[in-house]
Order: structure tokens, then C-alpha cells, then sequence
């Protein structure tokens, strides 16, 4: 089964046009919505939860048509999006009374362990934390009523490394066959270690699904002279940046003939690559 | 529900509490004082509750954040209308109070300022769901000088000599009292199928 | 069980897995019918994707080396040792004959060659 499938979903407004987009995330996998700021992210989440109607197109989440299946199908999907805040004059025992009022499935002692693993107050105001211990609360409530769907918006964007790395390793954990997880991040590095797959999103459309290693395997990075470049069949070269003493480019490694060398690429090189000559 | 009422109650006591304040410290010294105007401050405070929460929580956002719960949009709108008529009723102490230090009078004329209080709620809510908390809030004040300009014209008939027998004021407040409420719960029903109708359309 | 993931070596992960895992079977470092680590433990452990690493499961399968259980996981298959040495010599030879069609075409010589692998030999 798959987590979720959009299929044809497009949201215009004033000066923005999303989509049309496809892309499937299937269970037991994780996703990674890569993108620069304003690129739809936020939209597609958005549109994926039901706070955006969209235009045209079908999500379907967890196998259920969406709207229809909210908000009993919420019951199953734990959602942190970047810009919605937790309200700031709770403590994390009062959130985990609200969320307990809402979640049917609410286990109060999943959401202290998180809070013990995680080192988090029980009487400190939300407002008061630091932006690493608000994302770990959001977190630990997001995935404290046994959801299947993980949806997060910039979880990680902004905290510092050990944070960053207590949050990887969680979602790691709650990944199995079960379970899927789809996040978002303008931050590319971010998501190259957790993904299973990457879809870059620029200026409102999908410019590239691809399982993650097999696009690292498949394109690489061959620095070279213009002249070499001219050469080569164009339709092999994905994207270009020339500078004084050469040509750096983003290529199909199996399309390259003998003798030059091609680089290993990492995601963030590979997508700003991209993103330049789009 | 239970979960948007249970928000509404931390907001209530962590963000509102001066508000509770002032609508028990009106009531306290109006009922000392044995003069229902300050009476009428904390009934039109507490007509005012839902719509503050509502503010607060537009605010914040938390109204997306619910939505992103197993809550319905259709269920986070009722819930404010479930709020309006619960401050509604928690005026109903301040009545019985009044009635008893004041008389009968005082008490058709804290129902009139109910009612006044609740059609600027109904007429409120939909252009707060439609617009925001922050556009609203010019509204409001438009609308709250309308009332008391309305509340002010209403007592003026009733303090000022002009000429009209006692019993007919009396008889002419009865009346409207006796309608006006029924009326603003009316209007209240009405506003709350516009105020759906508008949220389901609402994009976060 | 060790195995070591390098990011910065350029080889696919995939293959990696794939080789290390033989090297050890090969080397007796992992016995017949033992069991591996499930593809999710696997990936877990190693910080990679699940993807890969079943794809790296795949293509232990397809050539013998290992054998899966539905229900269970997979496990280390029962090989003659005779065999595999066997198969390592085929691959050897095969890639020679590649060097030896590709090497006239680039005008060398047998002792260019040895010397080349002797070089290759001294950097390793």
C-alpha cells in the first residue's frame, strides 16, 4: 500500500502555480520534499492535510480518498508543520492532555517516555523553550497516538547538530514496514542521510522523484574543459556551471565515454545544480 | 469537541484572566453599588468571551493546528457557538443577582444588553472567520460603539423625563426585552450556518 | 558482522553491501545457514536506505549467495567451496579477456600491461 499518492494536484494563486504533481510515497519508506523556500512545500503538505483545497487532482492518503476520510483518518497521521505552533502558555503535560482529548489512540506513556528520552520539562512553558525543544515536543506529540504517517514541515531546519541528529535517529526508528514518513526541508543535507527517496520541488513542480542512492549512483560530476564538454552528447549532461578554468557538470555516469573522470555528486551539488538550470 | 473546549479553558485562564477579572470585579461593585451600568460591563465582557478566544486563537494559529487533529472544521465552528451560549448563560447568575439587589427592572435591562451583546457576537464571528483576528478587530470597534450607542440611546428613554407614563417605558421595555433575546438567539443560529459555511471554505 | 559504508568512495552502496557480504562468506566470516540481519535492522544500523540495502539482499540472492525465508529473513546459503573459487576464477578470466580485446586498441604491449598491474598491485 501506499502512504500517500497525489495524482494531478495543482493550486494556482495570484503569481504561484503548484503542480500538477504526481508522486507516491509508499509504505515503509521515507520521503524527502526538497525544495527552496516558496518552491510549494508547504502548499503540497497543506494540501495533503486539507488546510489547502486544491484545484484539481485526487490525494489519497493511507489508501482513503482525501477530504472524505478527515478527520477520522487524522487519527492515524501525526503531522509537525513548521509554522503551526504548539499554543506558547502550555507546558508539555498540558499539551499532552489536549492532544489526549483529541487522539483516540493517545498514549500518555509513549508521550512521557519521548519526553524523558528527550530531556523535556513537564512544567515549562512552550514559549520558553529553545527552538530545538519546541521541534522535539511537536515531535514527541506527533508520535504519541500510534500514527502511520509521519508529516513533517522544516523539522529539522535551524537546530544544531545533536538536536538534529536525536531527530533523525527517532524517525529512523518509527520507519518500518508499517510506517512512512514524508518531510520537507530547504536544507538538502538534511535529508540525503535519513530518505529513502528525494523530490525536488522548484518553483511549484516536480523536477525529480528518484530513489536516493540509485540517483547519487547514476549522475555524477565531471570537471572538465568546455571543449570536452561540446563533445559529449548533450542529452547525457543534465546541468552545467562554468567558471574561468573549466566546466563543472552534472552527467549521467554510464553515458560517459572512457578516460574521463566523473566524480562521486552529493545531493546538495546534484539539486543546486539542478535548480540553476531549470 | 472536548478537545477545543479544553483549549479554550487554558486560554481562558492563562491568557484571559484579567477579562474574568473585570467581569466579576463590574458585577461586584455594580451590585454594591446598587447601579446595573457596570452590570452591563460584564455582561457585554462575557457576550464578548467567544469572540476573544476566537482572536487568540487566529492569532496563534491554533485553529490550523486543531485541523490537523481529528477535528472536523464543521466541529472547531460549533464549538465557538457551544462558547457564546455557555458566556451567555453565565450572565444568567449576574440577572438573578441583580434582580435580587435591584429589582425586575434592572434585569430587563441587563437582558436588552444581552441581547445587544449577542447580535455584535453574531454579527462578529462570520466577518472574524472571514477576514481574521486582526481586520475584525477594526470591525469591532465599530461595532461596539454602535452598541453602546444603541444601549445609551435605550437608557436614556428610560432616565429622561420625556413625559411618557412610567408604566408604558416599563411596558415598552418588557416587550422588547421579551423579544429582543429570542431574537439575538435567532440571529446567533443564523450566523453560525454563515460562519460554517465560510469555514469550510478557509485555507490555512 | 562488519561491514563498512563508505559515502565518499564513489562505489553504489549497493555494492558495498554486496561485496563485503561475500568477502565474508568467502572468507568463512559468515558460516552456511547463518542468519543476516533483516533489511530494515540493516539499514537501521547502518544509517542507509532500506531501499538499498533490500536491493543489495536482491542481488546476493540472484547470485546464490544468500537464500530468503519468507517470514523469517535470509540467510547465509550452503556453497562448495570448490565452486565459488570456481566462479571467482571465471570472473577473473573474463575481465582479462576484456583487457586483452581493449589493450591493441590502445597499442599495448603485454609487458605494458604487466607493469601497469604490477603498478596496480604496489598502490594497493
Amino acid at each position: 500500500m501506499n502512504a500517500i499518492e497525489l495524482r494531478g494536484l495543482t493550486k494556482s494563486y495570484q503569481s504561484f502555480q503548484l503542480g500538477p504533481l504526481d508522486l507516491t510515497l509508499p509504505m515503509g519508506t521515507i520521503l524527502g520534499l526538497v525544495g527552496e523556500n516558496g518552491a510549494g512545500k508547504s502548499t503540497t503538505l497543506k494540501s495533503i492535510l486539507d488546510l489547502i483545497r486544491p484545484d484539481a487532482g485526487s490525494v489519497t492518503v493511507l489508501g482513503q480518498t482525501v477530504p472524505d476520510a478527515y478527520p477520522s483518518l487524522k487519527e492515524e497521521i501525526g503531522v509537525v508543520l513548521d509554522e503551526l505552533a504548539i499554543p506558547g502558555f502550555l507546558d508539555a503535560r498540558e499539551v499532552g492532555k489536549l492532544m489526549a482529548s483529541a487522539y483516540s489512540n493517545w498514549d500518555e506513556q509513549v508521550y512521557q517516555s519521548y519526553l524523558a528520552k528527550l530531556d523535556l520539562p513537564s512544567n515549562k512553558k512552550y514559549k520558553d523553550f529553545s527552538r530545538g525543544m519546541k521541534m522535539k515536543l511537536a515531535l514527541a506529540a506527533a508520535l504519541s497516538h500510534h500514527a502511520r504517517l509521519l508529516i513533517l514541515d522544516e523539522a529539522t531546519s535551524g537546530l544544531d547538530p545533536m538536536v538534529r541528529q536525536e531527530i533523525l535517529d527517532i524517525l529512523y526508528d518509527f520507519c518500518d514496514e508499517e510506517h512512512a514518513i514524508l518531510l520537507s526541508s530547504h536544507i538538502v543535507s538534511d535529508l540525503e542521510k535519513i530518505c529513502d527517496y528525494i523530490a525536488f520541488l522548484h518553483k511549484g513542480r516536480l523536477v525529480l522523484v528518484e530513489e536516493k542512492d540509485r540517483l547519487l549512483e547514476r549522475f555524477g560530476l565531471l570537471k572538465c574543459s568546455e571543449a570536452d564538454l561540446a563533445a559529449l552528447d548533450p542529452s547525457a549532461v543534465l546541468a552545467k556551471r562554468v567558471h574561468h578554468y573549466g566546466v563543472e557538470a552534472l552527467v549521467e555516469r554510464d553515458r560517459m565515454p572512457a578516460g574521463l573522470t566523473v566524480d562521486a555528486v552529493n545531493l546538495e551539488e546534484l539539486i543546486i545544480l539542478l535548480a540553476k538550470e531549470k | 469537541m472536548k478537545s477545543l473546549l479544553l483549549l479554550d479553558w487554558y486560554t481562558l485562564w492563562k491568557q484571559l484572566k484579567l477579562f474574568l477579572f473585570f467581569i466579576v470585579f463590574y458585577a461586584a461593585i455594580s451590585l454594591a453599588g446598587q447601579s446595573y451600568s457596570f452590570l452591563g460591563f460584564s455582561v457585554l465582557f462575557l457576550c464578548m468571551m467567544p469572540y476573544y478566544l476566537l482572536q487568540l486563537n487566529d492569532s496563534s494559529r491554533v485553529d490550523a493546528l486543531l485541523l490537523l487533529m481529528p477535528v472536523g472544521r464543521q466541529t472547531v465552528v460549533t464549538e465557538r457557538y457551544v462558547t457564546a451560549l455557555l458566556s451567555a448563560a453565565c450572565a444568567l447568575p449576574i440577572f438573578l443577582a441583580a434582580g435580587l439587589v435591584m429589582g425586575v427592572e434592572a434585569v430587563t435591562l441587563l437582558a436588552l444588553q444581552l441581547a445587544a451583546g449577542l447580535l455584535v457576537l453574531a454579527l462578529l464571528l462570520p466577518l472574524a472567520y472571514k477576514f481574521g483576528a486582526t481586520k475584525s478587530r477594526m470591525l469591532m470597534l465599530v461595532m461596539l460603539a454602535l452598541f453602546f450607542s444603541t444601549s445609551g440611546i435605550i437608557s436614556g428613554l428610560l432616565t429622561e423625563d420625556n413625559g411618557l407614563p412610567e408604566i408604558a417605558i416599563d411596558h415598552w421595555v418588557g416587550i422588547l426585552a421579551r423579544f429582543a433575546l429570542p431574537a439575538a438567539l435567532v440571529l446567533l443560529g443564523v450566523s453560525y450556518l454563515v460562519s460554517l459555511r465560510i469555514y469550510q471554505k478557509r485555507e490555512f | 558482522m562488519n561491514l563498512m559504508i563508505s559515502n565518499s568512495s564513489g562505489q553504489p552502496i549497493y555494492e558495498q553491501i554486496c561485496s563485503q557480504i561475500k568477502q565474508l562468506i568467502q572468507s568463512g566470516g559468515l558460516a552456511a545457514d547463518e542468519a543476516l540481519p533483516s533489511i530494515r535492522l540493516l539499514a537501521k544500523d547502518l544509517r542507509i536506505s532500506v531501499i538499498t540495502t533490500k536491493r543489495a539482499y536482491e542481488e546476493l540472492e540472484r547470485e546464490g549467495y544468500i537464500y530468503t525465508v519468507p517470514g523469517k529473513g535470509s540467510f547465509v546459503a550452503r556453497r562448495n567451496p570448490e565452486l565459488m573459487r570456481e566462479e571467482q576464477l571465471r570472473k577473473i578470466e573474463s575481465l582479462m579477456e576484456e583487457i586483452a580485446r581493449l589493450a591493441p586498441g590502445c597499442g599495448l604491449s603485454n609487458e605494458d600491461l604487466m607493469e601497469m598491474f604490477s603498478i596496480l598491485h604496489l598502490e594497493e
